[in-house]
Order: structure tokens, then sequence, then C-alpha cells
């Protein structure tokens, strides 16, 4: 050890000042040499950490020492106070002691347990619920899981889906819709991509879709592209649409179909069917049979492999048809029919050539195609006397004016032999004559048509209609008319009401004739009620009959405001449709 | 000091403080008839809170609360010697005093509550005036089991229902989620597969046992003796056994339902079930009273231990045991006690005058009121009490009527109401048909949004409308918006209660009109003999998947008040023996 150097020496003279100032210096130099080497000296170090550690460690065991006291004391009350206990008590206090354990295990247990098992327990029972087709049970699962889901969890979405799919499963279409536009909003956020490609399957399967809705569809099948580019339903279904509808320049969108069609042409033959379509209008038939084929061979094996099954023939027509093979089409449909004889192939075969007629009538117009379209046409009628559409096409072609008068009155001749004991002709034909102003006729062709078919509540409610008006007397023949047979029509209409349930599509036209009925037997209650409940249908505000006949009811009650409110409204129609209102019934009659 | 020594107990030796004497007052049965004065006073009010309190389902065990009471205060006052009247007897008597200005205010604000903490507070003061401190001990008990016959005020019985219902419904699906059932909670309402409703009502959410069972564990309490945290723990366990009980019935309902397919909610099962249950639960209590002296009984005399050592615990333990017989109560005079003071009989005759001349006129209720009338009228409602087709207000479009439907008759005392006839009305330009609806009998205020929220309605739009009629008066209706989040409807509610004169009544207690206008208009009915404490509720109830826009809002008021007008029109005729 190095003795410190003396700072204390006793300097004198004049240059004692500087000497002491040295001496200061030399002495704080070996003071911090001395404190750096203690860091070092380990003897030190560790003398010093063993004292420190000895103070450390008797503070430290003290409050050991007096808890160690303060547990034997309570040690010694609890044992004491054990001693002195009343075991009979303990015995009739034990129902209520089980009872403490067994809530505060559960209380533990359900505070303790995680949301996550429970949700994967409710959604695998939502699976086997919908396996085994119990949708009740599947959709309370489906409204568990979304009390128990946070409101960001991913999850929600899915769980959203399959309730709003499982409602409208159930018929509760509305709440369906309403969860599905929370789902597939495409203006505000991507939503689910399942929903969005459900909300385009509903707008293509609506036959009355117009151009603002396809577009809507689009943006509905990108959101859900966004999401899941490859996703099959979502591509065919973006591919089909957009080769079906007219882009800006007046052409069908081929160009921009094909990317999304080939994506989905492995695993949907309508994606390759519609890409055969394509590639056939272009002159491609190479392209064309090559996306074709295959799928022609394998419904072709399917229908072979499976004789009894009807749907393989169907799809396998519906493909010919949209590859513009109508003889295929045709063929195939024959051969399906006189195998299983069902009737389906009956109006399938009656809408081939109904397509076939379409796709005539696309051509130019000579006499030959005129002469093959009504062939189509009555060929069409042959296989289903009740196929609407040939129908409407038959009244369109055989309208008077223009040339090949001559096939027309030809085909005319036709129709009036077959429709012998055809219903619905006999309902067109009274329709026809009805809209011509020959009443007594048209009667004559409802009432054949009633005697044929009478359980058809739309033949029975335009017959009801007719029997109502009666038919004017014509000019210079004063007993020509035909008195309305207000009983008769009443018995029938009453019949149809009885019959037809609730939810029939033209129940409030029922209710419009029978309210009429009442109108002019002048049982004015009834007749209101049947008017008001008639004016409730989906069609009504346009209904120009409907509110002549609430004009006179309100009139004849004395209602002048309200028939004053109908007044109005029918003249608006009438500007709207810029003609005037004529006696003609309600649509359906 | 040795054991020998020990100080005998002071009660037996100290000489009895010195007391002036009771006045004496005639022997005959007389000398009773100031104190039957100021009871006869009170008795009107008493009979109108016994009224009151039968009218809830809850409170129908008050008359076991008398009885109770009775045999506390009968056993209480045994073999206690010589009872000496209360030294402070003008503290009493201004306490008495104080009761029978309580009386009079209730009667003026005909409040049955403060009619019976009046009577509470009198009595205590007669028997301290009569026995002094030591009888007002001993009896201490017994007027505190009393106070279980007087209902909270400001309707905390109705919120505490309400709270008692949410938590059972909670802890329900927290039950049956441990067992892993399929359930979806709609606010009190459990749903279970096969889309099956349970509804936690009174009856499963166990209100009548939560009242029964506190009333029997504070018996206990009172009965034993047990020291004050002993009492606590007690009645805090029975309220958890009771929230247990009746989270295991609702269990036990749904359990059976989905695992065995027994229908345990409705009928005779549905009775022996709770009947099981509250037997259940009383055994619970008392096991809990008997865990609490297992772990209590002798903690106090522990202390005593550590502080004065085994030998001399075990004495006092000794003569703890030896009842002290005090000899056979003796009684003093009731001459001395407050009820005797002449200003006091003096007040208590003017206030029977005034009881008795108010209950005459039906202000105070001695019975419930009849609702046999309005019933009678109201049943008679058929599908042709409305019209067919009602104008929707716009000249053009009108609602029609669907169909009619009585439903099953409900418990006297369901919050929903007795009896109720439903009609139901479609609009061209509205989705869903809308719900017509005329509930029976209510007997004050019914607030049916809160009925509503019980179900799992969100509410989220409350206003009250209150125009002007031409003739000057008011009409009232409440507007309701709410939301399912369950089902993701809209819910649109529009109701109005009237009384059996078919006029409306004001809105809830809160916005009701002042107290003094109130009191003059019973009075003026009264003296009229017109009894309106009867009420019908109409309302309407609409639903939708979309939020409701204020044009439809707008056509369901129109429908509502016309609706509420024709059925006015054909309740009035009914009562007048028309057709209606």
């Amino acid at each position: 050890m190095t003795l410190p150097p003396r700072h204390h020496k006793h300097r004198r003279g004049w240059f004692a000042p500087i000497g002491r100032f040295f001496d200061r210096i030399s002495y704080s130099w070996w003071r911090f040499r001395q404190r750096v080497r203690r860091v070092f000296d380990f003897r030190w170090l560790t003398t010093r950490l063993t004292l420190f550690g000895h103070y450390f460690m008797s503070g430290f065991r003290y409050p050991f020492y007096i808890i160690g006291w303060l547990l034997r004391q309570a040690w010694s009350m609890i044992a004491a106070w054990w001693q002195i206990r009343n075991f009979r008590f303990l015995i009739q206090g034990l129902p209520a002691l089980l009872g403490i354990i067994f809530i505060s295990v559960v209380a533990v247990y359900t505070a303790l347990r995680s949301s996550e098992g429970l949700q994967e327990l409710y959604q695998r029972q939502a699976l086997d619920a919908r396996l085994s087709g119990v949708k009740q049970k599947e959709q309370l699962c489906y409204e568990r899981l979304l009390q128990l889901h946070y409101s960001t969890d991913p999850r929600r979405l899915e769980t959203q889906y399959g309730l709003a799919r499982v409602s409208m499963e159930m018929g509760n279409r509305q709440r369906a819709t309403f969860l599905l536009a929370e789902l597939a909003n495409p203006d505000t956020d991507q939503g689910f991509p399942l929903a969005h490609i459900e909300s385009a399957w509903a707008i293509w399967h609506n036959p009355q879709r117009r151009a603002k809705e396809l577009d809507l569809m689009e943006r509905h099948l990108r959101r859900a592209l966004s999401k899941q580019p490859d996703s099959p339903e979502a591509n065919s279904l973006m591919g089909i649409m957009l080769a079906n509808t007219y882009g800006p320049s007046g052409t069908l969108r081929h160009d921009e179909a094909i990317p999304f069609l080939l994506k989905s042409k492995q695993t949907d033959i309508n994606a390759r069917i519609t890409l055969a379509t394509i590639f056939k209008d272009r002159g491609d038939e190479q392209r064309a049979e090559l996306y074709a084929r295959p799928v022609l061979d394998y419904l072709l094996k399917l229908s072979a492999a499976n004789i009894d099954e009807i749907t393989y023939p169907l799809d396998l027509t519906t493909c010919y048809l949209k590859l513009n093979e109508f003889e295929k089409a045709i063929e195939t449909a024959e051969k399906a029919y006189r195998n299983k004889k069902s009737e389906l192939f009956r109006a399938m075969l009656s809408n081939c050539y109904v397509a076939w007629y379409r796709w005539l009538d696309k051509m130019p117009r000579n006499a030959l195609r005129e002469r093959q379209k009504l062939d189509v046409l009555l060929q069409s009628l042959d296989w289903d006397q009740t196929n609407v559409e040939a129908l409407s096409y038959f009244v369109n072609f055989m309208k008077p004016g223009g040339g090949f008068a001559n096939e027309r009155e030809d085909a005319h001749k036709v129709l009036l032999a077959l429709r012998g004991n055809n219903p619905y002709l006999h309902l067109w034909l009274g329709q026809k004559l009805f809209q011509e102003n020959k009443f007594e006729e048209a009667r004559q062709e409802w009432d054949m048509a009633y005697k044929l078919f009478p359980d058809s509540p739309i033949i029975a409610n335009n017959f009801a209609w007719i029997l109502t008006h009666g038919s004017p007397a014509k000019q210079n023949l004063p007993n020509s008319g035909v008195a309305p047979d207000l009983g008769r029509a009443e018995a029938i209409i009453n019949q149809v009401i009885a019959r037809t349930p609730k939810e029939h599509p033209f129940r409030f036209q029922f209710h419009g004739t029978r309210g009429t009925i009442y109108l002019r037997l002048g049982q004015l209650d009834k007749a209101r009620e049947d008017l008001v409940f008639a004016s409730q249908g989906p069609n009504a505000v346009n209904d120009q009959v409907l509110h002549q006949q609430l004009i006179e009811l309100y009139r004849r009650l004395g209602l002048n405001n309200r028939a004053e409110a109908h007044r109005r409204i029918l003249e608006d129609i009438y500007r709207r449709n810029n003609r005037e209102t004529q006696g003609q019934p309600a649509e359906t009659k | 000091m040795s054991i020998a020594e020990l100080p005998p107990t002071p009660e037996v030796l100290a000489p009895p403080p010195v007391q002036r004497a009771p006045r004496e007052v005639g022997s005959s049965w007389l000398k009773y008839l100031p104190a039957l004065i100021v009871l006869a006073a009170f008795l009107p009010m008493l009979v109108m809170h016994g009224v009151n309190l039968w009218s809830k389902p809850h409170y129908q065990f008050f008359p076991l609360v008398i009885i109770g009471s009775g045999a506390l205060a009968y056993f209480a006052v045994q073999r206690q010697g010589r009872i000496l009247p209360g030294r402070f007897q003008v503290a009493a008597l201004a306490l008495g005093f104080a009761s029978l200005m309580g009386l009079a205010a209730s009667a003026f604000l005909l409040s049955s509550f403060l009619a019976i903490v009046s009577f509470l507070v009198g009595l205590l003061a007669f028997i301290y005036s009569y026995g002094g401190w030591r009888l007002t001990k001993r009896l201490l008990p017994a007027w505190l089991f009393l106070w279980l016959a007087v209902p909270p005020p400001f309707n905390w019985d109705a919120d505490f229902i309400t709270w008692l219902k949410v938590v059972t419904a909670q802890w329900t699906s927290y039950v049956l989620d441990v067992f892993g059932i399929l359930h979806v909670m709609q606010g009190n309402t459990v749903i279970v597969p096969p889309y099956s409703k349970l509804l936690v009502e009174e009856a499963c959410s166990g209100i009548h046992s939560f009242f029964a069972i506190i009333t029997c564990a504070l018996f206990f309490v009172f009965w034993f003796g047990r020291p004050i945290l002993h009492a606590i723990l007690l009645l805090a366990g029975s309220v958890g056994w009771v929230l247990a009980a009746n989270c295991a019935r609702v269990v036990l309902i749904a359990v059976a339902q989905v695992r065995f397919g027994v229908d345990l909610a409705h009928g005779l099962r549905h009775d022996v079930l709770g009947m099981v249950i509250f037997l259940f639960l009383v055994g619970m209590v008392i096991s809990l009273d008997r865990l609490l002296c297992f772990l209590f009984n002798s903690t106090y005399s522990f202390m005593a231990l550590f502080k004065k050592g085994r030998m001399v615990l075990s004495r006092m333990a000794e003569a703890q045991k030896k009842k002290i017989d005090l000899g056979l109560t003796r009684w003093p005079g009731m001459g001395g006690t407050w009820v005797y003071a002449k200003p006091i009989v003096g007040i208590a005759v003017l206030l029977c005058a005034a009881n008795y001349s108010l209950a005459a006129l039906g202000l105070i209720e001695v019975a419930r009121p009849s609702d046999a009338t309005m019933v009678q009228a109201l049943d008679t409602l058929h599908l042709d009490s409305l019209p067919p087709v009602i104008n929707a207000g716009d000249g053009a479009t009108a609602w029609s009527r669907l169909k009619f439907e009585v439903a099953p008759e409900r418990p006297r005392d369901d919050k929903l109401g007795q009896f109720t006839r439903y009609w139901w009305y479609k609009h061209p330009n509205v989705d869903e048909q809308v719900t017509l609806s005329c509930d029976y009998t209510f007997y004050n205020w019914h607030d049916l949004t809160l009925c509503y929220r019980l179900n799992g309605w969100q509410m989220t739009l409350d206003k009250t409308h209150r125009p002007k009629l031409p003739n000057g008066e008011e009409d009232v209706y409440v507007e309701a918006l709410f939301y399912n989040p369950a089902s993701g409807q809209q819910g649109y509610l529009l109701f109005s209660l009237l009384d059996e004169n078919g006029r409306v009544q004001a809105g809830r207690p809160t916005d009701s009109e002042t107290l003094i206008e109130n009191r003059l208009r019973r009075l003026r009915e009264a003296l009229e003999r017109r009894p309106t404490e009867t009420r019908f509720q109409l309302q309407l109830f609409a639903t939708a998947y979309h939020i409701i826009s204020e044009q439809e809002r707008n056509l369901y008021r129109q429908l509502f008040l016309q609706y509420r007008s024709y059925l006015t029109r054909s309740y009035l005729a009914a009562r007048q023996g028309g057709k209606p």
C-alpha cells in the first residue's frame, strides 16, 4: 500500500503558496489513484461486498421473522378455533358449502373460459345442423355466433352471410335481404365476397333487369373479385354477364368477358359454353369446338351412363341451344323424350323451337324463311300448346299487314283447327277479339276456354269479367247485345277467390273483378272492401280500369273527395300514357 | 378475584330506575278508547296499504310478516317481570305527534307509503312510552321485522325486478354456455332449439321467492338472535341463493326442452318445479345459517378466551345458558303513554273524521277498484269493432284489416295485462302488417317501452306527444323507436293509456300533472262518483327491416289516432249497452 504524499508540509518563503498548490495537486492525484485502484482491488472489494451483504440480509430477514411469528400466532389461533368447533353445524351446513363450491367453480370456469371455444362449438353445431337440414337450429347457431363475435371480428361477416342464407332458405326474405345489403354494399366497403356474388346472382336471375341493375351487378362482382380474384363463381358470372351485355359502343363486351371466362373454364360448364358461343359468333369455329367439345362429350357420357337421370339430356340440349345448333338440340330432346316420356322434354322441345324462331327472326326476311318461321312456331305449339312465349310470338307473327298474307291466313286456319281442345288458345283468341271490340265472339271463346279448363283462375277471372260487362248491341241490331250475367260472374269469381292461395300473384285482380261485380250489383260496402284491397296490388297504381271503378264507387257513396283524388291519379296515368282510357279489362284479363 | 366472586348479571341485581307512577285511568273499556281512536285514525290508510301490497304479487306474503312479527313480539315479552314506562315521555309525545302529522300528510298525498312509515314511527314511540327502553329493546326485532311490509319508495321494487330479470337471463346464458347448450338471448328471453322462447318472467326470475326467502332469513336472524355479522352474511347469502336458484330453474327448463323434449315451462310441471325449488331454497338458507354457526358461533367466546382464559369462559358460558327469569310480566298502565295526551286524542279524532270521509268518497281505496264494467265492455270488442278499411290520411290509400285475434287470458297481475285483443292492418306502401292491440286491465301508469326493452329491443327514441285537442284538453301518446340487434329489425311503437271513461291518461309519473291538480281532479271525480283507477292500453306496433322513415311514421300515427278514436267509440257504446 502506498503511503499518501505529505500534502501538509510546512512550506516557508515566498514560493510557499506555489509549493502548497503542487502539494495539493499531488495529494488529489494520489487519492484518485487510490480510488481507482480499490475498484480493481479484489480483496477490498470482497470485504466491502461481504459487509454490505451482512447488513442487507440482516434487514431482509427481520420481516420474515415477523411474518413467521404472525403465522405461528394465526395458526395457533386457528388450531384453537378448530378445537372448539361444533361439527354438527358443519354437517348441517354441508349442502350450503357444496353449493358455494359449485357456484364458485362454475363462476371461475365461466370467467376464465375464452369465447373462442364457444364460437368453435357453435360453428360446428351450425355445420351439423346444415348437413342434417335442421334450419331453425342452424339459424339459432348463427344468431348466437353473432352475439359472441366482436364487432371487428373478421368471422362476423361469414356468420352474417350464413344467417342471411338460412333466413332466405326459411322464407324470411326481408331479413335475408337486409343482412345481405349490409354485407354487400358495393359503394361503402369491401363487404363479403359470397354476399356480393349472391347479390349479383339475384340481379342476374331477375328477368326484368335493366342496364342500371346490370351496372350494380358488375360492381358487386368486381368487389367480390377484388377479395377473391380466383373465385370460379365470380369469374364465371362476370364473364357470362359481360358476354351478354352491350358496351358503350353498342357491341357485346366479348373482349372483356374472355379473361374472366378463361379463369373459370376449368370448373364451370357455362363458362366454357359461353366461350364457345363467343368464338362461334366471331367465326372461329375451331376454338369454339375446342371449348364446347369437352363439355358436350362430358354431358354425352353422363347421359349415356345415367339413363334414368333427366338433368344431363336437359343440360346437353341447353348447350346445343347456346351454340345455336338447333337440330342437334331437338334431336337430343326428342331422343330423351322417347326414352323417358317426361313432359319436361315436351316443354323443352317447344322451347327449342322458340329459340330457333328467335334466331330465324334475326335473319333477313324472305318468303322461305317466313314459311320456316311459321313451321317452327307451329312445331313449338305442337309440342306444348300452353307455351306462352310461343303463343305471343305467334300472335305477333300473325298480325295483319305487310307481306306473306297468304301464309298467315293458312296459319290462322291451322290455329283455329288447333284450338279445338286447347283452353289457352281460346283464351288468346278471346283476348284478341276483345281488343278488337268483338265482345260477343270474345265471350264465346272465353266460355269455351272456361269449359275446357274451369280450374284455371286466370281463365275463370276473364270469363267472369266479360260476364260482368256483357256486350253492347251492334249498330242497327237492337237485340244483338248480350246482357251481363252478374249472378254467374259472382259465383265464378267467388269460387276463384276461395280456391286460390293468398299468395297468388293475380289475387288483387281477382278482388278487382269481384269488386266490379258488387259495384254493378249495388252492394257498395262489399265493393269498397274488394276494390280497396285490389288497389293495394303491386301494379294497381297504373291500373286505369281500377281507378275508374273506384271513382264510380266513391261518387255513389258520396265520398267526392276520394273520387276526386282517384280522378287526379287517373288523369296522371293518361298523361303518362298519353292515350285515352278504354273499356278494357285489367292486365290479366 | 376468584371465580366464585364473579359479579352476577347486572340486570338481575340492579335496582329498578326510579320512575314516576303511571297515571291511572278508568278500569272499564274506556281506558283503551284513546289508543283505539289513534289506531282507528290510521286504519283506512293501513287498509289501503294492504290493498296496494296485495296488488303486487311479490308482496302477497305480507300477512306472514304480520304473523311473524306478532310471534316475535309475543315471545319477546314473556317473563319480563315488572315493565316500567319510558323516562322521556316528552320525546315519545313529540314522536307520536310527528307520526300523526305524517298520517295527515299521507292522507293529503294519498300515499300509503307515508302512512305505514308514520304508523311504524308512532308504534315505536308507543312501545317506548309504554315499556321504556327495556321493552323497546325486547320488541325491536319484531318492530324491525314489520318494515318488510313497507315496499321501497319511488317504485324501486319494480326497478329491482327488472334488474333481477336481466341478471337471471345473463347468468342463465353463462351456465347454458358451460353446458354447451345452444341458445340465443333476446333481452330476458332465452331461445332454445327448436326455436322455443323461454321468457324469464316474474315467476321465473324468482322475484316472488326472493322476497319470501329474504323474509324467511330475516325471521331466522331475529328468532335466533344472530349477531350482526352473521345476519349480514346470511341475508347476502340468501340473495345469492335466490339468484342461483332462478338461474338453475331456467337452465333446467332449457335442458329439459333441448335434451329430453320435456316442457317444464308451462302448466303443472312448471308450478311443481317452482315449489320444489322454493323448498330447496329454504333448505339452503337453513343450511347456510348452520354453516355460519359453524364458523362464528363461538368466535366471540373465543375472543373472550384469549382475554380471560378458558376457565372464565366456561363460567360465562354456563351463566349465559341459564335463562334469567324475571317473573311474570307485569304491564304498566297506559295512561302515561303519548296516545292519552288530550291534544293527541283531539288530532286523532279529526284525522278519523277526515280519513273515513275520504274512504267513503273512494279516494282512500280500502278495496281494489273493480274493473268488471270495463272488462265486460272491452270483452265485447270483436273483428268489426274496427272498420275493414281505415283511411291513411292521404285521401287515396287506406289501411285494410287483415285479421283479428283474442290472446289467451293471462294471470291477473301479468305485466302485459290480463286480456289482449289484436287487429292486424296492412297498407300498400308499407312492407309489413302492423299490429293494433288493446290490453287491459292496468291499475296505474304502465310503461310499455319497458316490456319491449325486456324482450331484447333497444330503444332509440322515446317521446311523449301532447297535442292540444279542440276542446282544450291535452291528448297524450308515447312514441318509441326500437332496434332489435338479434333479428336486425326496426320497431315502431305508439301507445296511450285510457281510463274507464275512455279518457286519455297523462303520461309517465315524471311528467304527470302537478300534485295539487291531480288531487283536485281526483276529488272532483270522487264527488261525481266517477272512479278512474282502472285503465286499458291501446298500442300500435310495426316492424321493418329498414330504417322507418318519417313518411311511414306519419302513416302509423294517422292509423293509431284513428284506431284510438274508433276503439274508444266502440268501447263506450258497449259500456252503455249498445253494440260495439
